[in-house]
């Protein structure tokens, strides 16, 4: 076979598959070092496709951090599709990095970001393609280490059978203190094997190492008792954060890629955290607290990512931009100074308020695909369950706004399936969206308005105030997506909804424990792999590999549970205090709302104490 | 008013590290060097401005080119020196600035004026074949008119004269295993030809004993009638 001399497939293989670029590599800022000049070699990975995974910002960072390292080198890989898999498997060819196409065997230690549990088939796919031993119990010293980060660690146990360790939180210092006892424990001839580097990791703040641990369960089949069974090991591993991002190191030579990516633009992070408290977020309690970036900072960093990347547009990134701080300040900076360069500014989140559309009129992307509201639910009765501090004048000021400003059409995200939820409720949001309408009709005194009401359904996540609700059955989601489907007859309302099989799925593995492992073992085998993706998700497989594993989905889903239960995540801590948890469970109950510690008083949530910040508050103000 | 300013020409390639780029990803990353070369790109106007600049013709994924010219309108005028070094560290892996000068602005444009590309073919091949891919190759030459059905996803499949597109005979050379094949398409105002059209008609008609997965493509040059 004639093989591509930079590649480690051969050009027979790249020119039958869909897009060969994404395994080829080589991007401006890429960064290809020797192995011999390195004590550790790192391969970062995002278990979805190059397009997806290259947009992951995390990622994007550690890159940065690992390779400025000089003792560190780290590569990059993900997921291959469908088409190049079949490819690999027939041909006998191991999943290999970008850099450097070597084996992903070779390295040291590889890294996987979760963004969500659907991915988890595509984890143990790609061990597999790697042909590393899938349990971690059977690995030799001689294989990589498997870590995990990403939200999604936050309730590891579902993976724990195959993954060495995780990391919990921000990855900035950690991982280089991960480096630093790789490097030592190579040196020492790897003293101790594979137990003797996970306990020296697992003294790490932040490490979670989970065959540590042994959980026990009660004859219900809910868990009894998580044990430590390693002294190294410690009894709550609590996140990891970054107290002064000003001084974590960003990315500002990032990968710019050949191809098209997800999110193909300049991520300039403004913060980190979010304090307004709605109480089905996961993001707004792992990602506690708030640290912003100081304006300064951001407006360098911005100048530094136009000249090194050629990027055209930059996106102002974090869990609700519009909060920053110096949020219109840095907008009309950046404005001005990328005037000549055509450099445009994008938010990609709004707030529901009028000080938003001006905002928005200002800044570009929003002005070609139009703009999103997020009211969440239709109802101020439930918007007050889920705490999401908007009223019902609050969205007919900013659609009016709109409008008024020349937009023909919005986007409207809610979600069914939260607790204390009635039809009410549900109706609320049909009512909501033709409110909308002729609040267009009497701005404009005309009707070509276009409405996108999109409802996902809510899958309940570990470390919220909603832990211990029991998700909606697929079939009372369905009746409320068809309810909403029969009120919603306008023509100019589209009603988009999301899938109660994929939603039915998360919900078991946002909630699971350690038995998951031999479900996801199980599906795997059948052929799931893609699972976020509709076109590969395949249901029937997952009934299937519950149905053999003799395991009940329904006990991880739509179970409700006592606020005294053991949970599976019980030793793993984002900071927040259980009580804080359940406290705002019951608020929520009892319709009452909980205002943003941001600007406002001290919830008592737990983070800023647990974790040791200097300050409540690190706000975007220079601190002289 | 802007005054006229004559427009940059550049020959570039499209390298082996960028084999697999689509036409569409080679322009915006040629659009990303631009950028970052810092240089005075005019731009279109509008609603949506775009820079001003186009190449002489598409490249397929999977192929790879030589020779590939693009002109650029600049605001200002700037030494060719100072041009490559602004884009010294703008480049990336696979695209490289093999020349550049000045064209009068009102010259046709490239697309207009491009006529012919040629390309290389390279393929493994068993020593056995040896014999029968030369007889192919000399049959295939010898025939005055070859007609093949190119099918079109959306379009109406159509007869096309492979023959008609082909400036000259298809050459032939023995590299180690593999045998490399030349040859010069045609581009004319009302069409031209793929080079995987000749290697499928070489394979699917003429039995040449080749894997055409495994073929490489590469464009070697292309002509352009230069009127300055």
């Amino acid at each position: 076979m004639s093989f591509n001399s930079c590649n480690f497939l051969a050009h027979s293989i790249l020119s039958q598959i869909s897009k060969p670029a994404r395994y080829t590599g080589g991007e401006y800022n890429s960064i290809r070092k020797n192995p011999k000049d390195v004590d550790v070699e790192f391969v970062l990975s995002m278990p979805d496709v190059y397009e997806v995974g290259q947009s992951n910002l995390g990622l994007k960072i550690l890159y940065n951090i690992l390779n400025q390292r000089t003792d560190t080198l780290a590569e990059r890989v993900y997921a291959p599709w469908v088409d190049l898999e079949e490819k690999m498997r027939e041909n006998d060819i191991p999943l290999a990095s970008l850099e450097s196409n070597r084996p992903l065997k070779e390295f040291d230690v590889i890294g996987f970001t979760l963004q969500y549990e659907l991915s988890y088939t595509n984890v143990i796919n790609m061990i597999d393609l790697a042909k590393i031993p899938m349990f971690a119990r059977d690995r030799s010293d001689n294989d990589p280490l498997i870590v995990c980060g990403g939200p999604c660690t936050f309730n590891s146990e579902p993976l724990a059978d195959f993954i060495d360790f995780f990391i919990l939180g921000e990855g900035e210092e950690v991982i280089e203190e991960v480096v630093e006892k790789v490097a030592l424990w190579k040196k020492n001839n790897k003293i101790g094997g594979r137990t003797g580097i996970l306990e020296e990791l697992a003294t790490l703040k932040g490490v979670y190492v989970p065959s540590f641990y042994e959980v026990t369960y009660l004859e219900n089949g809910q868990v009894k008792d998580i044990e430590v069974i390693n002294n190294k090991a410690k009894k709550m591993v609590t996140k990891r954060i970054i107290q002064d991002l000003d001084k974590s190191l960003f990315p500002l030579k990032p990968i710019v890629p050949y191809i098209g990516i997800v999110h193909d633009r300049i991520m300039l992070e403004l913060f980190r955290g979010c304090t307004r408290g709605c109480r089905f977020c996961q993001a707004g309690v792992i990602y506690r607290p708030v640290r912003e970036r100081k304006l300064e900072t951001l407006l360098d960093y911005a100048n530094k990512l136009v000249e090194n990347t050629g990027y055209e547009e930059i996106s102002l990134i974090s869990l609700s931009s519009a909060d920053y701080s110096r949020l219109e300040e840095l907008i009309d900076n950046l404005m001005e100074n990328f005037k000549d360069q055509h450099v445009s500014t994008s938010l990609p989140s709004l707030r529901i308020d009028s000080f938003s559309i001006e905002l928005a009129k200002r800044v570009k992307t929003v002005r070609k695909s139009g703009l999103t509201f997020a009211p969440e639910a239709g109802t101020q009765r439930m918007r007050n369950v889920i705490n999401k501090n908007v009223t019902e004048k609050n969205l007919e000021d900013a659609a009016r706004a709109a409008f008024e400003s020349g937009w023909t059409s919005l986007k409207l995200y809610f979600m069914i399936g939260l607790p204390t939820e009635t039809d009410e409720d549900v109706k609320g949001i049909a009512d909501l969206a033709k409110n909308v309408i002729d609040i267009y009709h009497d701005v404009t005194g005309k009707r070509n308005v276009s409405i996108t009401v999109s409802v996902s359904s809510f899958v309940p996540k570990p470390h919220t105030p909603f832990q211990w609700f029991g998700q909606n059955t697929q079939a009372e989601t369905e009746r409320k997506q068809a309810l909403l489907r029969s009120l919603i007859k306008d023509r100019r309302i589209s009603l988009n909804w999301h899938d109660a099989e994929t939603s039915f799925l998360e919900g078991v593995f946002a909630r699971g424990d350690r038995r998951l492992g031999k479900v996801i073992l199980a599906a795997w085998q059948n052929g799931a792999k893609f699972d976020g993706w509709s076109e590969h998700f395949k249901f029937d497989v997952w009934l299937k590999a519950f149905e053999n594993t003799d395991i009940d989905p329904n006990f991880y889903n739509t179970r409700s549970r006592d606020f005294d239960e053991k949970l599976p995540w019980d030793h793993l801590s984002a900071g927040a205090n259980k009580e804080f948890l359940q406290k705002e469970y019951e608020c929520a109950i009892l319709e009452s709302s909980t205002p943003d510690c941001r600007n406002g008083a001290c919830t008592n949530c737990g983070v800023c104490q647990n974790l040791f910040l200097e300050e409540r508050a690190i706000n975007g103000e220079s601190n002289a | 008013m802007v005054k006229a300013m004559p427009k940059l020409r550049m020959k570039i390639t499209k390298g082996e590290s960028i084999r697999y780029i689509s036409h569409l990803d080679y322009l915006k990353t040629f659009e990303r060097i631009l950028k970052r070369s810092n240089l005075p790109i005019k731009y279109s106007q509008g609603f949506n401005p775009h820079m001003k600049f186009s190449f002489s013709s598409a490249l397929a994924v999977g192929v790879v080119s030589l020779e590939d010219y693009v002109d650029i309108e600049l605001l200002e005028h700037k030494s060719i020196s100072e041009i490559k070094r602004c884009f010294a560290d703008a480049l990336c892996d696979g695209i490289e600035i093999v020349e550049a000068f000045y064209v009068d602005e009102k010259i046709p444009s490239l697309m207009s004026t491009i006529s012919q590309a040629s390309y290389r073919v390279t393929n493994w091949i068993v020593k056995e074949d040896f014999e029968k891919s030369y007889d192919v190759i000399n049959k295939f030459n010898k025939a005055k008119s070859i007609v093949f059905t190119r099918k079109h996803e959306k379009k109406r499949a159509k007869d096309i004269d492979l023959k008609e597109f082909l400036n000259g005979d298809i050459e032939y050379k023995l590299e180690d295993d593999n045998l490399l094949l030349f040859f010069n398409i045609k581009i004319t105002p009302t069409g031209s030809i793929k080079p995987t059209d000749v290697l499928n008609v070489l394979v699917d008609i003429f039995e040449l004993p080749i894997e055409k997965e495994a073929a490489i493509i590469d464009r070697v040059g292309i002509c352009i009638n230069k009127k300055e």
